[in-house]
C-alpha cells in the first residue's frame, strides 16, 4: 500500500512537473534587432526581372550578411527579419542555413540612391529603423566601397 | 389603560378609510408581485406618484414561468389605452417594460402621418381634464386568463415641474422637422420667478444623477419666469444649428452649473420610434417585420437571421400600412414554416404558427415602430440544425381596434394582411455552425516522402534550391462510418476545405514529451520527429466533414526553414499541388486508400484556410491558381493572422476572411490587416464579400491545437515549441485558447458553409447582429464589405484632397483639430503615391482619413447630383474607423460616431449612433505593440434613416453628416453604401 502510495507520488510528481514545464513560457529573444556581419555586397543582373512591392527589377545590389542560426531560431516563428539600409526595407531572398551560421541573401534594386553612411539594421521592428533612424546611430554602416562590381 | 387620544383616534380611522380604499382598487394573486410606475428621468415614480404627463412600465413576480402575460390599460369606459403581451422567464419574472407614454398624450406634427391612435390626447390640457374624472385599471393576466393583478389609478394633476419638447403653441411635438422648425421646449409648475435653464442634450435610455452631456452647439437657453410665471414655451434651438438626432431635454432651476445631470434637474421622457418602408408585390403587402431588439435609441433592428435559441421579435413599420388600409389596430403575428409565393398568392390560404407560443395578438398599428414591436417567437428553436420561416401579420375577421375584438380567421388575406417572406424566407433559425453535423467522420492520413513534385528547381529560377518533396496531410471526410479510411457517405460530391498552418518549429528533437529542446526550424529530422502541425485545425476539420465538406490539412515541412524569396509561393504551390491530386483522387479511382475518393469530391467548390505565414500562402495560392495549368475552382480564402511579408503582395480575388487576434505576440504589427486593405479595391472586376474578425484577447497560436501549450489545451502537448508569440505585452488579458479555438471554429465554420454550401444566413454573423452563444461576442469587432457597394469616400482618389471625396462632392471638416487625408500604415507601404502625412499608430495599408478633436464637431461629405445620389439598391451605410490612443497603455472608452445621411429635401430621419451598429473600441490594453489602432466596421442599416415617416428618399441622398462625443481621434476609410 506505501510502495503504491509513493508510487502515486511520484507519477503525480512527475506529472506535475511536466504540466509545469510545458506551461511555463518558453525562451524567447526579447531582441528584435539581430547582430550580423556583411559578407559580400555585390551588383547583380538577372536575366529574369524579379518581381517585387515595388515593380519588377532586372538588376540589384545583392547583400549577404551573416548572423547566428541561434539568434535566428530565437525570433517568433512567422515574423521575418528584415534588412534595413538607411531608408531602403529588404526582405530575404535566400536562406543558407548551416549547422550554427546562417547566410541571409537581401537585394536592393534602388541601391543607387545609397550615398553611403547609412546605418543597416537588421530587425524584426518592421519599418522602426525609418521612423526612427536616431534609434539605430551606434549601428554599422554602409559602405559603398563595399560594393563589388 | 389610558385612553386613546382623539387625534390619534381620527388618524386610525384615515388609514383604515385608506386601506380600505387601496383593497378596493387593488387585487394581487398570492405570491405575485407588480411593479409599476414612471422609470424615466433621474428618478424613479411609484404609481401612487404618477402624473399627468408621465410613462408608465409594468413588470410581474410569481407568474406562471415561460407563460405569456398580457398587461392591459383601459379606462371606465373600457376603452383601450395600451395592452402588451411578454412572456415570463423561467422563474415566472417579467422585467418592467415601458408600455404607456406621457399618459396617453402624442401631441402633434408638421409630418403627414397615416395613423393616429386612439384613445389619445393632443395636449396635457386634454389628459388633466379626463383623468380629473376618470380612473384606468391596469389589468395583469396570463394568457390563460389567470389573474395577476387588477390596480385601478389615476394619474394626479401635474404639480411637479415638467418639461417636453414642443411647437410654439406649447403642444407637445416629439418629430420636429429640424429644417423647417426650431426647436421650442415647453415647461409646466416651475417656481414663479425662478431661472431656468434649458439644455437639449443626446437622447438616453436611463439618466442617473452624475451623468455628464454634451449639449450640441446653440442647443442651450436660460429664461427667467416673471414674477407669477410658472409656466412657459420658448425656442431653445435655432433650426439653422439644429443637428438631426435624438435628444433629451434637461431643465436645471437656478445656477447654469456643469453639464452633469443633478438630483434636482428635471429630465424630459426621451423615447425614439422608428417606422418601415413597405412594398406590394402582386396584391400582397410584403414587409420586413422579423428582428431583434436593440438597445437605446433603436431599439429595434430587422434582421431575418437567428441562432437557435435566441428571441424572435416582429414589428410593423407604421410607414408600411398602405393608406386607407381596412385591417384595425390590433392583428395576430404568426410563425409560419417558410411558404413559397404560390401559396400566399393561393386561395384562403391557413395560417398554423410553429413557433412555441402560437400566434400573438399585438397592437401593430402605432405611430411608432417600437410600439408594435413583440416578441413573437422566445428562444426559437427546432430539431432540424436550420430552418426557414415567414411572418404573417394577420389582421383577423374583423377590424379590431381594441385587443379584445380582435378574431382570428386563421387565414391569410391578401391585400389585408402583410406578410414576411413572400418570395424569399421570412427568417432563418439555424444551429451554432461549428456544430456537430449530422454525418459521420472518416479520416486517413496521406504520407508520401516524395509525394511532391515540381516546386523545386535545382537552379533557383522556377522555385527553391531546397526539396519541397514531403506530401504529408490530413484528411477528414463525410463517411458512412467513423473510423479510418471508411467509405465516404452518399450525397456527394463534397466540396473541399483545404487548411494549411504556418512557420512554427518543425522538429521534436528530444523525442515525446515537453519541449522541443534546440534548434528546430533550421535543421532537419527524421519523420517520427517532425511536429505535426498540420493536425491542429482536426477541430474544425471534423466539424466540417459532419455537415459534408471534404477536408484536408497540409503539413509544410520542406518549407518551414524559410525558404526566401519562395517561401510564400511555395507555400501557395503546395496548396494547389494536392488540389491536383485531390482532382485526380476523384476523377479515377486512384487515391492510396483503395479509391474511396473517387467520385465523392467536388472540385469547383474549393475554399481555402492558412495561418500565420500559411495565411500568406493561402492567398497566394489563390493568385497562382490564374496560371496554373490547369485552374482549380477556389470561392472563398480565409487567412488567421497572415503574414505580409513577401516580396511581392499576394491579393484576394476570391471571398475573404481575415481572423486576427489583438493579442498577437508574433506578428505584433498586425500585418494582416494590409491585407484585407488591398482586396477588391474601387475599379476591380469581380468583387467579392470581404470580412474580418478581430478578435480581442486572441493570441496568435491558439488557432492551432499543436502550437497551444497544454494549460490552455486540456492535455499535454510536447510539440509546442521553443519559441511562441506570448511575450510581453502580448500575454496580458487574454481570452482562454477554448474561447479562442471556439471563435476559429464558429467563424471558420461559417464563412466555409457560407461559401460552399451557399448558406446565406450565415452572411449575418459576420456583420455582428448574429452572436452566436457559443462565442465570447464582445471579444469580436467585425468588418463586412458587400461586393455591391459605392464609395462616397475611400480617400485614395488622386490628387489628394481632404475637401474632395471620391465621387468628387466637397467634404467640410473645417472645425476639427485634424483634418487630414493620411496613409494609415507602420512600415512600408504598397502605395506609389501617397499623401504627405503617414500615421504609424494604424497598423494598415491604406490612405484613410484623420479627425483629431477637442470638442464634439461635425464632418461632412456631400454627394453631388448624379447618379451617386441614388443609394435606394443599398442596404447600409457602412464605414470603417479606428479610435488613436497615445500615451500609456489603459484602458478607455469606445468612439461614437453620430451619423446620418441627408436627403434634397432636407429630410435626415434618426441620427444613428454608431454604437449600436459595430463599436469602433478602444485600443485593446493587452497587445504586444501598444495602442494598437486597428480598423472595425460599422454598419447602419438605412432603414433607421428612412423609419418613422421621415420620408428620406433614398433616390436623392445629398450628404453624410458624422457628428463626434467629447474629444478624440480616429482614422475612417471606405465611407460606401453598401449591403
Amino acid at each position: 500500500m506505501a510502495m503504491r502510495q509513493i508510487i502515486s507520488f511520484l507519477a503525480l510528481t512527475t506529472m506535475m512537473c511536466a504540466a509545469s514545464a510545458q506551461t511555463a513560457t518558453p525562451p524567447r529573444t526579447e531582441k528584435t534587432d539581430l547582430p550580423f556581419r556583411l559578407v559580400s555586397a555585390e551588383v547583380q543582373r538577372f536575366e529574369r526581372a524579379v518581381p517585387s512591392r515595388k515593380g519588377d527589377y532586372r538588376e540589384a545590389l545583392v547583400l549577404k550578411i551573416d548572423a547566428a542560426v541561434a539568434d535566428y531560431e530565437a525570433l517568433p516563428p512567422a515574423k521575418a527579419a528584415f534588412l534595413y539600409v538607411g531608408g531602403h526595407e529588404l526582405r530575404p531572398i535566400d536562406f543558407q542555413w548551416g549547422k550554427e551560421r546562417v547566410i541571409v541573401t537581401f537585394h536592393d534594386p534602388q541601391w543607387r540612391e545609397l550615398r553611403g553612411g547609412e546605418p543597416m539594421v537588421l530587425t524584426t521592428n518592421h519599418g522602426e529603423p525609418q521612423r526612427n533612424p536616431e534609434k539605430y546611430r551606434e549601428a554599422q554602416r554602409f559602405d559603398r566601397e563595399m560594393i563589388r562590381n | 389603560m389610558r385612553p386613546i387620544p382623539r387625534i390619534a383616534l381620527a388618524m386610525l380611522i384615515l388609514v383604515s378609510v385608506r386601506c380600505a380604499t387601496q383593497q378596493k382598487t387593488t387585487w394581487i394573486q398570492s405570491g405575485v408581485k407588480l411593479t409599476v410606475g414612471d422609470p424615466a428621468g433621474v428618478a424613479s415614480k411609484s404609481l401612487e406618484q404618477l402624473e399627468v404627463g408621465d410613462s408608465l412600465s409594468a413588470g410581474v413576480s410569481g407568474a406562471s414561468p415561460n407563460t405569456p402575460v398580457e398587461f392591459l390599460l383601459q379606462d371606465d369606459r373600457g376603452r383601450e389605452w395600451s395592452y402588451m403581451r411578454v412572456r415570463s422567464d423561467a422563474r415566472g419574472n417579467v422585467e418592467p417594460t415601458l408600455f404607456w407614454y406621457q399618459s396617453g398624450v402624442i401631441g402633434t406634427t408638421t409630418r403627414q402621418i397615416k395613423f393616429r391612435p386612439d384613445p389619445a390626447f393632443t395636449t396635457f390640457e386634454e389628459a388633466d381634464r379626463f383623468f380629473a374624472e376618470n380612473d384606468l385599471r391596469l389589468t395583469v393576466r396570463e394568457e390563460n386568463g389567470r389573474e395577476l393583478a387588477r390596480q385601478t389609478f389615476r394619474p394626479k394633476p401635474r404639480r411637479t415641474p415638467f418639461v417636453y419638447p414642443s411647437n410654439a403653441k406649447g403642444v407637445l411635438e416629439n418629430a420636429v422637422d429640424a429644417r423647417r422648425e426650431d426647436l421650442h421646449v415647453s415647461g409646466r409648475n416651475f417656481p414663479a420667478g425662478a431661472t431656468v435653464n434649458l439644455f437639449v442634450v443626446p437622447n438616453r435610455f436611463r439618466w442617473r444623477e452624475g451623468d455628464s452631456f454634451d449639449v450640441p452647439e446653440g442647443a442651450v437657453r436660460t429664461i427667467r419666469l416673471g414674477a407669477s410665471e410658472t409656466s412657459f414655451t420658448t425656442q431653445v434651438w435655432d433650426r439653422r444649428l439644429v443637428v438631426p438626432g435624438a435628444y433629451d431635454i434637461v431643465a436645471r432651476i437656478g445656477e447654469i452649473g456643469r453639464p452633469v445631470l443633478r438630483g434636482d434637474d428635471i429630465v424630459s421622457f426621451g423615447e425614439d420610434t422608428g417606422v418601415l418602408m413597405y412594398i406590394i408585390i402582386n396584391g400582397n403587402v410584403v414587409i420586413d417585420a422579423a428582428g431583434r431588439m436593440k438597445d437605446s435609441p433603436a431599439y429595434f433592428e430587422f434582421s431575418d437571421s437567428f441562432e437557435k435559441g435566441q428571441d424572435v421579435y416582429a414589428a410593423v413599420d407604421p410607414s408600411d400600412v398602405p393608406a386607407m388600409h381596412p385591417g384595425g389596430n390590433y392583428a395576430a403575428y404568426w410563425v409560419l414554416a417558410d411558404q413559397p409565393a404560390s401559396f400566399y398568392d393561393g386561395v384562403s390560404p391557413p395560417l398554423v404558427d410553429v413557433s412555441s407560443d402560437g400566434r400573438n395578438i399585438a397592437r401593430v398599428k402605432y405611430f411608432c415602430i417600437n410600439g408594435t414591436r413583440f416578441k413573437i417567437w422566445p428562444a426559437a428553436t427546432q430539431p432540424a440544425p436550420m430552418a426557414a420561416y415567414d411572418v404573417v401579420v394577420d389582421f383577423g375577421s374583423v377590424p379590431a381596434n381594441v385587443h379584445t375584438d380582435f378574431m382570428d380567421d386563421n387565414t391569410y388575406n391578401k391585400g389585408t394582411d402583410f406578410v414576411d417572406g413572400y418570395d424569399n424566407v421570412g427568417f432563418w433559425v439555424f444551429e451554432d455552425p461549428g456544430s456537430d453535423g449530422p454525418m459521420e467522420v472518416g479520416t486517413v492520413e496521406y504520407l508520401d516522402p516524395n509525394g511532391i513534385s515540381g516546386i523545386s528547381d535545382p537552379m533557383g529560377i522556377t522555385g527553391p534550391t531546397a526539396p519541397v518533396t514531403l506530401g504529408w496531410a490530413r484528411i477528414m471526410y463525410p463517411a458512412t462510418m467513423a473510423g479510418t479510411g471508411t467509405p465516404v457517405a452518399g450525397g456527394g460530391p463534397f466540396p473541399v476545405a483545404v487548411f494549411l498552418h504556418g512557420r512554427h518549429s518543425r522538429c521534436d528533437n528530444d523525442g515525446p514529451g515537453p519541449g522541443t529542446a534546440g534548434p528546430n526550424i533550421s535543421v532537419d529530422c527524421p519523420q517520427n520527429q517532425r511536429i505535426p502541425s498540420h493536425e491542429g485545425y482536426n477541430y474544425i476539420m471534423e466539424r466540417l466533414a459532419s455537415h459534408g465538406i471534404f477536408c484536408i490539412s497540409i503539413n509544410t515541412y520542406d518549407i518551414q526553414p524559410d525558404l526566401g524569396i519562395w517561401d510564400y509561393s511555395s507555400r501557395g504551390r503546395l496548396v494547389l499541388k494536392f488540389l491536383d491530386k485531390l482532382r485526380d483522387w476523384t476523377n479515377a479511382p486512384v487515391d492510396p486508400f483503395g479509391g474511396i475518393f473517387d467520385g465523392n469530391i467536388d472540385m469547383t467548390r474549393v475554399a481555402i484556410s492558412g495561418h500565420s505565414r500559411g495565411g500568406e500562402g493561402v492567398v497566394s495560392a489563390q493568385q497562382l491558381n490564374a496560371t496554373w495549368p490547369m485552374p482549380h475552382s477556389i470561392i472563398a480564402v480565409n487567412a488567421i493572422a497572415p503574414t505580409d511579408q513577401d516580396s511581392v503582395s499576394w491579393v484576394p480575388t476570391s471571398s475573404y476572411f481575415l481572423l486576427i487576434g489583438a493579442r498577437d505576440g508574433d506578428l505584433d504589427g498586425m500585418q494582416g490587416f494590409r491585407t484585407y486593405d488591398r482586396a477588391f479595391p474601387d475599379g476591380v472586376m469581380n468583387r467579392k464579400p470581404k470580412t474580418i474578425a478581430w478578435v480581442y484577447g486572441a493570441n496568435h497560436n491558439q488557432f492551432n491545437t499543436i502550437w497551444t501549450p497544454a494549460a490552455e489545451l486540456g492535455m499535454p502537448n510536447g510539440w509546442r515549441g521553443a519559441v511562441d508569440d506570448c511575450f510581453q505585452g502580448g500575454c496580458a488579458t487574454p481570452i482562454s485558447g477554448a474561447a479562442q479555438r471556439q471563435i476559429g471554429l464558429t467563424t471558420i465554420s461559417a464563412f466555409f458553409r457560407w461559401q460552399l454550401q451557399n448558406i446565406e444566413p450565415y452572411r449575418e454573423i459576420f456583420t455582428g447582429i448574429v452572436r452566436p452563444a457559443a462565442m465570447d461576442n464582445d471579444k469580436i469587432f467585425w468588418t463586412l464589405q458587400d461586393p455591391n457597394r459605392k464609395a462616397i469616400d475611400n480617400f485614395e482618389q488622386t490628387p489628394f484632397s481632404r475637401a474632395t471625396n471620391t465621387v468628387m462632392g466637397s467634404n467640410d471638416g473645417m472645425m476639427f483639430s485634424t483634418w487630414s487625408e493620411a496613409l494609415l500604415n507602420f512600415s512600408s507601404t504598397d502605395y506609389t503615391m501617397t499623401p504627405g502625412t503617414t500615421d504609424s499608430a494604424f497598423r494598415h495599408d491604406t490612405i484613410g482619413l484623420k479627425l483629431a478633436w477637442a470638442s464634439p464637431q461635425t464632418y461632412t461629405a456631400n454627394i453631388p447630383a448624379g447618379p451617386h445620389r441614388d443609394v435606394s439598391m443599398f442596404t447600409h451605410l457602412t464605414l470603417r474607423a479606428a479610435k488613436k490612443v497615445t500615451g500609456a497603455v489603459v484602458p478607455g472608452p469606445d468612439v461614437n460616431l453620430l451619423v446620418t445621411i441627408e436627403d434634397n429635401m432636407g429630410r435626415f430621419g434618426v441620427v444613428a449612433s454608431s454604437s449600436q451598429f459595430g463599436r469602433i473600441p478602444h485600443p485593446f490594453t493587452g497587445s504586444e505593440l501598444p495602442n494598437l489602432a486597428q480598423m472595425s466596421g460599422v454598419r447602419i442599416p438605412l432603414r433607421l434613416f428612412t423609419r418613422n415617416n421621415s420620408q428620406v428618399d433614398l433616390t436623392n441622398i445629398v450628404k453624410i453628416t458624422i457628428r463626434t462625443e467629447g474629444s478624440g481621434e480616429i482614422g475612417i476609410d471606405d465611407v460606401e453604401f453598401g449591403k
